[in-house]
């Protein structure tokens, strides 16, 4: 097995940020759990063809996100809002009653806004990036992007913001 | 509270997600045990052609010069007993897929995540949905292996999931990249959308729709898979209703 040092040495060094990433994706951190297992079996089986690419990040970015689709298709479920809220463990350094408003504020985003708020401000993707990841438009980037930060700060507003600086940022 | 404020928060929170500790030997044993069973499908495939190819010449050698013999095992209908290869677990829908394309064997379906369209041409199509689930599964036709992309999406009301049909068709027509063609696939209620990139059957039942989207340069399956798939798409749409 050539490709195990490297693959080892690939995952102990981005295994937790793909999980936490995943977290956000999900909403869930044992369906996290599951994408990142899923993601990582599929690039261990690829592996000699992703280092070889151009831009093995980018291919890795895909399919994380891919995986959550497939977790999203075993079983059948519905994406409303859901009332249980799974917060994952935290490190030291968040209190909890923050992190559990933060966390319901991005559980109650569609899907694909949660993917593009993701990549764009997570993995710091632009916008042409994030389009090409997704398979949508730069518009829809945009759109999405747009209206996902309205909906955060709504959510957000009264646990953390300051009256004085209500408004969005152009 | 400004954009940078929000984004800030949403960075804070994910960072200080604890990940557990899983050792790296971990990944790397789930990864071999997929390439395994990758393997043992491909195995399983080219010892079903071996046979299917002795089984012919055998018949073609025997009985003189008497007229050739079917071959004695037809690709169709697929094996379902549990060693199966082409069984794939949990997922009845993708089980039942590849069997149906494996009803064709000239015809191939790549590896979606080379060219994943999510979106064609713009245009948020589905908007007024409710909740949705989609996702990838592996295929295994005549060339590499491949994967689809199924999802089915829930509106408030048909006359929404309708629309949303509408809007699909019109925005794969105003592609200006890349030609698509729609037409209705017989008797089944379902849509079929083809380019030279690849496929898109769209099949609506009640509140849901449903899409399956299938990379490949060999244009549409015969008329009948098609109707097969358009079919397996419905049933499951009505399964998830009961």
């Amino acid at each position: 097995m050539d490709r195990e040092p490297a693959f080892s040495a690939y995952v102990s060094a981005r295994r937790a940020q793909l999980y936490r990433t995943a977290c956000l994706l999900c909403g869930d951190p044992h369906r996290a759990e599951d994408v990142v297992q899923d993601a990582l079996a599929r690039l261990y089986r690829n592996w000699s063809r992703v280092t070889r690419a151009d831009n093995p990040e980018a291919y890795i970015r895909r399919m994380l996100v891919n995986s959550h689709y497939s977790d999203r298709r075993r079983p059948w479920r519905r994406e409303f809002a859901s009332t249980s809220v799974n917060l994952p463990p935290l490190e030291p350094g968040l209190a909890p009653e923050d992190a559990d408003v933060i966390w319901t504020a991005i559980r109650a985003l569609p899907p694909g806004q949660r993917k593009v708020i993701v990549l764009r401000h997570i993995w710091d993707r632009s916008v042409e990036e994030t389009a090409a990841d997704l398979g949508i438009s730069p518009e829809t980037v945009k759109t999405q992007t747009r209206d996902a930060l309205a909906a955060l700060r709504r959510a957000l507003q009264s646990d953390f913001g300051t009256p004085s600086l209500q408004g969005e940022e152009r | 509270m400004r954009d940078q404020d929000v984004i800030t928060r949403l960075v804070e929170l994910h960072d200080h997600i604890h990940a557990p500790a899983t050792p790296a030997g971990e990944d790397a044993l789930r990864g071999e045990r997929l390439v395994r069973r990758r393997r043992t499908v491909s195995v399983a495939a080219a010892a079903a052609v071996a046979v299917l190819t002795v089984g012919v010449v055998q018949a073609s050698l025997s009985d003189d010069h008497s007229e050739l013999q079917p071959a004695p095992a037809p690709l169709s209908p697929a094996p379902t007993d549990p060693g199966d290869p082409l069984r794939i677990d949990g997922d009845p829908f993708a089980t039942e897929f590849n069997k149906i394309v494996a009803q064709v064997p000239d015809w191939s379906i790549a590896d979606i995540q080379e060219m994943f369209t999510n979106e064609p041409c713009a245009g948020d199509w589905s908007s007024a949905a409710r909740g949705g689930s989609g996702g990838n599964f592996d295929v295994r036709t005549s060339g590499e292996p491949g994967q689809v992309w199924h999802d089915v999406i829930g509106f408030p009301s048909a006359a929404q999931a309708s629309g949303a049909v509408d809007r699909l068709v019109t925005n794969l027509a105003s592609c200006k990249e890349v030609a698509w063609q729609t037409q209705p696939i017989a008797q089944t209620g379902a849509v079929l959308a083809s380019s030279v990139h690849g496929l898109m059957w769209i099949q609506q039942n009640g509140k849901e729709l449903s899409t399956l989207t299938a990379v490949t340069n060999d244009g549409p399956p015969p008329l009948a898979i098609q109707i097969k798939i358009a079919d397996l798409m419905r049933s499951d749409l009505r399964q998830r209703r009961d």
